[in-house]
């Protein structure tokens, strides 16, 4: 399998804080992996960083082969990556049938938008919602159709910076399910999260983060059991 | 003797009148050129005094509620005309002036409490709902008041040095236009008010859970504002004729100050006029009224480009 | 292809009136007016056209703040560019051969021009929200302000003066060659089906365009600008096309008037002119090319019946009309008065405004 994502030396800092310090990071493809940490960890700083809302103070990041580094959000999606952003991201005076078909007619014409969007909005669950104003939905469903649509770009690369912020046990449950599913279909997902029974639900892979830099690498056993994540996060680990 | 011009062009869009420095190629000698560099200092500062006086209470409003009053001018006017009344009435000039930001703030308070308020979070409806508002009251104060009135004749008389005088009135506007910063200085950082402002510009949502009511914190800011443009118009009733859009040549170039300076009074709308004084005195100097007005227009195009959120912004940013 | 199919590439989510009992009541409003000049008398008929010269301007403002969500104050800049523009080579060029039609075309292609280059320098320097509306009407009085004052005999172009305050004058009307070599003036009822013909064709070519991809695109911007960067388009590309758009067809109303009225002044570009498009836009329903359309036409026709008591009237009586649409009615009258025909849930409000740009340091909410 080949590296996906790889991430060197990546550092930011913020006047005179160093957000992220000399980060290495890498991806292999049809991982599914978990990016924890406690808070001001630099989570967010680095999800940013990699989806290209700000620039580094140095450091290089490779997205399938190509420097990336310089590149705007939007040639990153059109290289092949997909957004899904904490706040749900999406249009809410437009029908959801709308929403959906936004992101596929880049790629598809008219009835493969159609068969499409069909699809996907059943996968995600709101195929009775397609005719309602996205503004007017559920905030889960806000969440589910924001990942139909970063979906439907048909990425190599899939981010989520925290899906499940605001959802209900049974909401967060489903969306795990739906993200098993995708990685199941082949999708790359790389998540980032707060929620602990998400990431055990979900995550093959689990990094770490602490003041900046990777803390730990393993699989999602590894990480329960390492003493110095119990560390950093104070015992803190939340029990669904 | 060379009168340094007072008096306003009218309604096409210019504003205070800069003499015309092409004089200066004929002086030689040293005490000349004294007296030439005050005349242009005395140009800047003028120009300054005016931006300050007329944009400061544009930017209130600006940096507390993120709205463009399009109703600024009207405000002004609401001022000068007061002020005017009241002098012609027989109170003295500083009393009178002094009613006319009063009317022109209780006029602000009872827009803001009909119509403004519910626009908080739509900055580009309240343009046009302000804009609506302008449109209602200089219209309707033309139907009301017909035409020009003449203005009551600026007093303190002039002071002389070598070929040029300086009208007193407009050196005095300098300092009320200083002393307008530092009042505002005080009023924002040691008045309850004051502290509640700034919270409520900061987060207001945050400040509301905090207690500070803020409704009624818009309202007394958008009353302050308002009432700071009839200030203007009052100060500068006597020196024009007025006419029921003469808010017009006011609020261009208010807007350019505020959309340079930034929404902060103090750290924005001061060097923004002392910066935007220069460059409209410099080019009237050289290629007259209409051009310095034009330049203006085309300063804040590119400020609006370099320095997205003003000079304020910029030095916020800068200090981070 | 059926028609059906036809009418298809017409309808769309951005567009209201997408059925046949929609398309019928529209042919049977085109006849009314194809035979409008058979019944009416020519004062009627010019002036007619006169509304009609208007509605294109009307219609680009709709896809660049309607559908574009930019508030733009510079349509009366390319309105005067053009028209000066046209004044200018028709008077130079004459108006035999066919020339006052170059001239059109010319005028065109320097308003879009214009606003190629003004919406490129806002658009790709990363203005946005308000200061576009404060930067276009800076640039729109500036214009003005130079107009103004370019009066005296030194300021002319070729033989064309431009006169300053009382406008450029005795502008030839758009005329064009027979197969004899004649001049054909068109003015009249010829100039009536001329506006008529470039309504329709301007309205289903705004229909087609703003229901395609394109105009997909243009709305999501509208709605999430984020967003759409993130689905992978170049947001800038798209708000710069919909400003050339809006820019292409208020110059065409400026050439057009100065065709019709045979002259230009400034102030049809500097306040309270400046505004009036987005009066127009903003009572008929900003978010729909007919509500535009109509709305366009009402006020225009409703400002003109009361200039009859005096201009400053009519301009009070539309100021409070503007805010009380604003206030009640943001999505605009015709939208509104057809959801409430249609029991739509929404009433008079019409189409909700979309989110708002989050000012300096202010928090949105997505209601």
């Amino acid at each position: 399998m080949s590296r996906l994502l790889e991430v060197k030396a990546l550092t930011k800092r913020f006047g005179g804080v160093t957000a992220i310090d000399c980060l290495d990071f890498a991806l292999e493809e049809r991982e599914l992996h978990c990016l924890i940490g406690p808070n001001g960890a630099g989570k967010s700083t680095f999800f940013k960083l990699v989806t290209g809302r700000i620039r580094p103070s140095s450091g290089t990041i490779v997205f399938r082969g190509r420097d990336i580094t310089r590149l705007s959000s939007a040639r990153r999606v059109q290289a092949g990556m997909s957004i899904k952003m904490q706040v749900p991201g999406i249009f809410p005076n437009l029908p959801v049938q709308q929403n959906i078909a936004t992101a596929l007619q880049r790629r598809l014409d008219r009835a493969a938008v159609r068969a499409e969007s069909d699809r996907l909005l059943t996968f995600v669950g709101l195929e009775q919602q397609r005719h309602r104003l996205a503004g007017e939905l559920a905030h889960g469903q806000k969440q589910w159709l924001e990942i139909a649509m970063a979906v439907g770009l048909s990425p190599a690369l899939l981010f989520l910076d925290e899906p499940t912020a605001g959802l209900s046990p049974e909401e967060t449950r489903h969306t795990g399910e739906m993200v098993l599913e995708l990685n199941r279909q082949g999708m790359t997902v790389l998540v980032v999260e707060h929620d602990m029974a998400f990431v055990r639900q979900i995550a093959r892979m689990v990094t770490v983060l602490h003041f900046g830099r990777t803390f730990a690498r393993g699989t999602i056993d590894e990480i329960i059991a390492h003493e110095g994540v119990q560390e950093i996060y104070l015992g803190k680990a939340q029990d669904a | 003797m060379q009168q340094l011009p007072s008096t306003r062009a009218d309604s096409a869009g210019a504003s205070v009148q800069i003499v015309d420095l092409s004089i200066f190629n004929a002086e030689a000698d040293v005490e000349g050129l004294v007296f030439q560099a005050l005349a242009f200092i005395y140009q800047v500062a003028d120009v300054f005094a005016f931006l300050v006086i007329t944009a400061a209470g544009l930017a209130i409003i600006f940096g507390m509620m993120g709205i463009i009053n399009m109703a600024h001018g009207e405000f002004i006017t609401c001022g000068a005309y007061m002020t005017t009344l009241c002098v012609r009435g027989g109170a003295p000039l500083p009393l009178a002036i002094g009613i006319g930001a009063l009317c022109a703030g209780l006029l602000g308070v009872v827009l803001e409490r009909l119509i403004v308020r519910w626009f908080y979070n739509r900055p580009i409806d309240s343009l046009v709902a302000t804009w609506g508002i302008s449109l209602i009251l200089t219209q309707g104060a033309l139907l009301l008041l017909g035409s020009a009135w003449s203005s009551v004749g600026t007093p303190l008389g002039s002071v002389a040095f070598g070929n040029y005088s300086f009208a007193v009135y407009r050196i005095a506007m300098v300092a009320v236009a200083i002393a307008l910063l530092l009042g505002l200085y005080l009023l924002f950082t040691f008045t309850t008010f004051g502290v509640h402002a700034r919270a409520t510009m900061q987060n207001a949502s945050m400040a509301r859970a905090l207690g500070v009511p803020v409704e009624r914190i818009y309202c007394q800011t958008f009353g302050l504002g308002a009432a700071l443009a009839g200030l203007a118009g009052g100060l500068y009733a006597p020196t024009l004729t007025l006419s029921p859009t003469m808010g017009t040549g006011f609020v261009v170039e208010a807007f350019v100050t505020v959309v340079v300076g930034g929404a902060n009074v103090l750290s924005g709308t001061a060097p923004a006029s002392v910066v935007l004084a220069a460059i409209r005195a410099a080019i009237t100097a050289g290629y007259g009224q209409v051009y310095g007005l034009i330049g203006l227009l085309v300063t804040v195009c590119i400020v609006i480009r370099v320095l997205p959120e003003g000079f304020s912004g910029w030095l916020a940013r800068r200090r981070a | 292809m059926t028609p059906t199919d036809l009418l298809a590439r017409f309808n769309g989510p951005q567009t209201f009136g997408n059925g046949r009992a929609f398309w019928a009541a529209a042919g049977l409003v085109l006849g009314l007016a194809v035979l409008y000049p058979l019944i009416a008398d020519s004062f009627n008929v010019a002036n007619t056209a006169y509304f009609g010269v208007w509605t294109f301007m009307a219609l680009g403002l709709s896809v660049i703040w309607g559908y574009g969500g930019l508030l733009s104050f510079g349509q009366t800049a390319f309105f005067g560019l053009a028209g000066y523009a046209y004044g200018v080579i028709a008077i130079n060029l004459g108006d035999a051969h066919g020339y006052p039609i170059l001239a059109l075309l010319a005028a065109l292609t320097i308003a879009s021009a214009f606003a190629l280059i003004l919406g490129y320098f806002m658009i790709y320097g990363g203005i946005g929200g308000v200061f576009v509306g404060i930067v276009t009407l800076s640039v729109t009085l500036a214009f003005a302000t130079f107009m103004n004052q370019t009066a005296g005999p030194q300021w002319h172009i070729g033989r064309a003066r431009l006169n300053g305050y009382n406008g450029m004058t005795r502008i030839p009307s758009l005329a064009i060659v027979d197969f004899a070599g004649n001049k054909l003036k068109i003015d009249g009822p010829a100039f009536y089906y001329l506006i008529l013909a470039l309504m329709v064709i301007i309205y289903l070519g705004l229909r087609v365009l703003l229901n395609s991809r394109f105009g997909n695109v243009l709305v999501a911007i509208r709605e999430n600008p984020e967003r759409t960067e993130l689905l992978g388009y170049d947001i800038r590309r798209y708000q710069l096309g919909a400003f050339v758009i809006g820019g292409f067809l208020a110059g065409l109303s400026g050439a057009l008037y100065a065709a019709w009225g045979n002259f230009i002044v400034p102030a049809s570009m500097a306040l309270p002119a400046a505004a009036m498009p987005i009066i127009w836009v903003a009572v008929g329903g900003r978010q729909d090319l007919t509500a535009t359309l109509i709305g366009t036409l009402v006020v225009l026709y409703v400002f003109q019946a009361l200039t009859v008591i005096s201009q400053e009237y009519a301009l009070v009586v539309i100021g409070a009309v503007l805010l009380v649409t604003i206030l009640f009615a943001p999505g605009g009258y015709v939208i509104g008065i057809a959801n409430l025909l249609r029991g739509g849930r929404r009433g008079l409000i019409g189409m909700r405004t979309g989110p708002v740009d989050a000012r300096l340091g202010a928090e949105t909410t997505n209601e």
